[in-house]
C-alpha cells in the first residue's frame, strides 16, 4: 500500500515538473504558428483556425536567418574542436603526468570558475580591442573557448583519473608510444566525456549572447542570438517571427542531446579491471 | 630465446627505498617465481624489467643487450597485469589482436595468429564479446592471450591470479605452467602466495623489503632456507622456530629450550656446533612431527612431551597447535587418532629434518 501511494508521489512530482518544462516550449511552438502576434493569449491550442507555417516562411526567405544560422554553426563548431581537442589533451596530462605548477594550473582553472563571465565582459572587450579582434570571430571563439575550458579540462580530468593507469601500460607494451596509446586505447574509453565536453563547449556557444553582443557589431556578422534580439528592435516586435526563430534555433540542440545521449551512458571502464 | 639479467637495481620513490641493489637473473626458457610479503617491491621490480618504470641505478639486460633506456613498446616483452587492463571498448578478437595491428602485420597472419593463442587458451568462442561480458576466469584467459599472440622473448606476470577463487586459481596454475612447457619461453613470475611459487617455479627468487632474501629451486628453499625469514614464508603451514641453546654433556650434544629437549647426535657434523656461540634458533616444520602413538621406533631422547591447544582439521590431515613450555609446536598429523584441545600428545621429532639459525643473524648454520 505505501509502495502505491511512494509510486503516486513520484509520478505526481514528475509530472508537475514536466508540465512546467513543457509549457513554455508547447507555448512558444503555439505562437509561432499564430499569424496574429497575440504573444498574450492564454489558449494552449497549438493550432487554430489562423494558423500557418507563414511565420516560417518569412523567417527563412526575408530575414538574414540564414546566414546567422551559419555564423553560428562556424563559431560553434570550432569552439567545440577546440573545446574536446584542448580539454582532452590537457585533462590528460593533469591526470597522468607530475609535473611542476600541476596543483597551482588545477586550483587557478577551477578559480575561474567563480567570476561569472558578465563580469569579465569589461576586461574581455578591452583585451580583444587591443589584439583588434573586435567584430571578429576568432575573438568570439577565443573568448568562448577560454569560459568553456576550465569545466572541461576539469571534467576530462576527472574521468580519466577513473581510468586505471595499466590500460596503457598495457597498450604501451602491446608496441604503443605515449601519444598512439592515449588516442587508441584511452579516448576511446573516455566517449562518455568526450560527448560531455562537446555538448558544453557546444551549448556555451550556440545560445550566448551577452559576449556576442559586445563583440560582434556588423550585421552580417550576427550569431543567432543576436539575429533573434533584432526582431525585437523594431518599433513593433514581431513575435511570431521571433517565435520561430526560437523553434529553429533550439532544433540542432535538441536533436544533438537525443543523438548523443547514447554516449552518455557511464560505467564503459566496467570489464576492464576487475568487477 | 632469451634471458634477463638484472644488475644491482635500486629504486626509490621519494624517500623510499623501495629495491636495494637487486642482482637476479632469470636464464633463457626458466620459469622464475619473484614471490614475498606484500610492499615489498616485486612489481616494481617487474615494471622495471617491463620499462614501466626507470631504475635509479643499475641494468636490466634482456637477451644480452643493455635495455634500461629502451623503451617499454620496444622491449619484446609481454605483461599479464593483476587487474587484467583488458581494452574495455574492443571485442576480445580485437583484444588479441591489438599489438599486432600495431605492427602493421597482415591481416591473415593476424587472423593465423589470434586463432592460434585463442584455440590454446580456449577462448575461440568468445571472439566478438566484449571484456565486461566475460567472468573472471574468461578475462584472465584473454589477458593470457593478449601475451601469447605477441610472441614475445619473455612473459611477466603480476599476480595474475589473485583475482580469482581457489578452484580456478588452481586450474590457471595448472594452465600456465602447461604454457610454458610448451613455448618454453623465459617466464618471470610474480606473486605473493607461496604455494604458487614452490608449484610453479623453476627457480624462486624470494624477496623482502627490497632486497632478495634467496635464490634457488623450490627444494632448495624448503630444504635449505638462508633464513629464518626464507623458512618462514617457504612452507605451508609455516614451520615452528625455537629460541633455546646447544650445549654438550657427556660427548652428547643437545639443543636445550623451555619445554624442548633434543639429543643432536644423530647430526652428522655435529662439531660445527662447538664452534658456534650457543644461543641458536630451532627450526621444525609440522610435517616432520610425527605422533609417537603410531611411531614404529620409540625415540625417548627425542620426544617432546606437548599439551594441545587447537584442532584444525584439514581433512586428509589435522593440523595440530600444541606447546610445551614456552615452545609452541605445530604438527600436521592423520586423523586416524581423534585429539582434543587438552590432550597431551607426544611428538617425536626427525633430527635429521631440523634447521639451525644463528639467533642474532638469523642466518641458517650449514650442517
Ligand atoms: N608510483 C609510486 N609512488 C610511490 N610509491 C610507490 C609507487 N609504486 C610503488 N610504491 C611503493 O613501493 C613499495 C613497493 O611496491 P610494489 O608495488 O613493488 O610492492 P609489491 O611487492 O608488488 O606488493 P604487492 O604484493 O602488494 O603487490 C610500496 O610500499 C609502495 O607503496
Ligand atoms: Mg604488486
Amino acid at each position: 500500500m505505501s509502495k502505491k501511494i511512494e509510486t503516486l508521489f513520484i509520478f505526481s512530482f514528475l509530472v508537475l515538473f514536466t508540465l512546467a518544462t513543457l509549457y513554455p516550449a508547447l507555448n512558444i511552438i503555439g505562437i509561432s504558428l499564430r499569424t496574429d502576434d497575440a504573444f498574450q493569449t492564454r489558449s494552449l491550442a497549438l493550432w487554430t483556425a489562423e494558423s500557418s507555417f507563414r511565420s516560417y516562411f518569412t523567417l527563412f526567405l526575408e530575414t538574414d536567418f540564414l546566414t546567422w544560422m551559419k555564423n553560428s554553426f562556424l563559431v560553434s563548431f570550432v569552439v567545440t574542436l577546440t573545446g574536446v581537442v584542448l580539454a582532452s589533451t590537457s585533462g590528460y596530462a593533469l591526470s597522468r603526468f607530475n609535473f611542476m605548477g600541476r596543483r597551482a594550473v588545477l586550483s587557478s582553472l577551477l578559480m575561474t570558475q567563480m567570476f561569472p563571465a558578465t563580469m569579465l565582459l569589461l576586461p574581455f572587450f578591452i583585451l580583444l580591442a587591443k589584439l583588434k579582434l573586435i567584430n571578429s570571430y576568432l575573438g568570439l571563439i577565443i573568448i568562448y573557448s577560454s569560459t568553456a575550458l576550465p569545466f572541461c579540462i576539469w571534467q576530462m580530468k576527472g574521468y580519466y583519473d577513473t581510468i586505471p593507469a595499466a590500460l596503457e601500460e598495457a597498450a604501451r607494451m602491446d608496441g604503443c608510444s605515449r601519444f598512439s596509446a592515449f588516442i587508441k586505447v584511452i579516448l576511446p574509453v573516455s566517449s562518455p566525456a568526450l560527448v560531455i565536453t562537446a555538448l558544453f563547449s557546444f551549448m556555451a556557444s550556440w545560445s550566448e549572447y551577452v559576449v556576442a553582443a559586445i563583440v560582434l557589431q556588423d550585421p552580417e556578422l550576427y550569431t543567432l542570438p543576436l539575429g533573434l534580439k533584432s526582431f525585437q528592435a523594431s518599433l513593433a516586435t514581431q513575435w511570431g517571427l521571433y517565435a520561430a526563430g526560437a523553434v529553429v534555433v533550439s532544433i540542432p540542440v535538441t536533436i544533438l542531446f537525443i543523438s548523443l545521449s547514447r554516449f552518455l551512458v557511464s560505467g564503459l571502464t566496467v570489464g576492464s579491471v576487475k568487477g | 630465446m632469451a634471458g634477463v639479467s638484472l644488475q644491482a637495481i635500486s629504486k626509490s620513490f621519494g624517500d623510499n627505498t623501495i629495491l636495494k641493489g637487486i642482482d637476479v637473473q632469470a636464464h633463457s626458457g626458466e620459469f622464475m617465481v619473484i614471490v614475498g610479503p606484500s610492499g615489498c617491491g616485486k612489481s616494481t621490480l617487474l615494471r622495471i624489467i617491463a620499462g614501466l618504470e626507470t631504475p635509479d641505478g643499475g641494468e636490466v639486460i634482456i637477451d644480452g643487450e643493455r635495455k634500461n633506456d629502451t623503451d617499454p613498446s620496444k622491449r619484446e616483452v609481454a605483461m599479464v597485469f593483476q587487474n587484467y587492463a583488458l581494452y574495455p571498448t574492443m571485442t576480445v578478437y580485437e583484444n588479441l589482436a591489438f599489438s599486432q595491428r600495431i605492427r602493421k602485420r597482415s591481416k591473415d597472419e593476424i587472423d593465423k595468429r589470434v586463432m592460434e593463442s585463442a584455440e590454446m587458451l580456449k577462448i575461440d568462442e568468445l571472439l566478438d564479446r566484449k571484456p565486461k561480458e566475460l567472468s573472471g576466469g574468461q578475462r584472465q584467459r584473454v589477458a593470457l592471450g593478449r601475451a601469447l599472440v605477441r610472441k614475445p622473448k619473455v612473459f611477466l606476470f603480476d599476480e595474475p591470479l589473485s583475482n580469482l577463487d581457489a578452484k580456478l586459481r588452481q586450474e590457471m596454475r595448472l594452465e600456465i605452467k602447461k604454457l610454458h612447457t610448451q613455448l618454453n619461453n623465459t617466464m618471470i613470475y610474480v606473486t605473493h602466495d607461496q604455494t604458487e611459487a614452490m608449484t610453479m617455479a623453476d627457480r624462486i627468487c624470494l624477496m623482502n623489503n627490497g632486497i632478495i632474501e634467496q635464490i634457488g629451486t623450490p627444494e632448495e628453499l624448503y630444504n635449505k632456507p638462508a633464513n629464518t625469514f626464507v623458512s618462514t614464508f617457504i612452507g605451508m603451514p609455516p614451520i615452528n622456530l625455537i629460541d633455546g641453546e646447544v650445549c654438550t654433556e657427556n660427548g652428547s650434544a643437545f639443543f636445550i629450550s623451555d619445554g624442548v629437549r633434543i639429543n643432536l647426535d644423530k647430526i652428522k657434523n655435529i662439531e660445527l656446533f662447538k664452534d658456534l656461540d650457543k644461543h641458536v634458533i630451532m627450526g621444525i616444520r609440522p610435517e616432520n612431527l610425527h605422533d609417537n602413538y603410531f611411531a614404529e621406533i620409540k625415540d625417548p631422547e627425542n620426544t617432546i612431551k606437548c599439551t594441545v591447544d587447537l584442532v584444525e582439521n584439514l581433512g586428509s590431515v589435522a593440523l595440530v597447535h600444541s606447546h610445551s613450555g614456552d615452545a609452541h609446536l605445530s604438527a600436521t598429523l592423520t586423523t586416524e587418532k581423534i585429539i582434543h584441545p587438552g590432550d597431551s600428545l607426544d611428538l617425536i621429532v626427525d633430527v635429521n629434518s631440523l634447521h639451525f639459525f644463528h639467533q642474532e643473524t638469523k642466518e641458517r648454520i650449514k650442517l
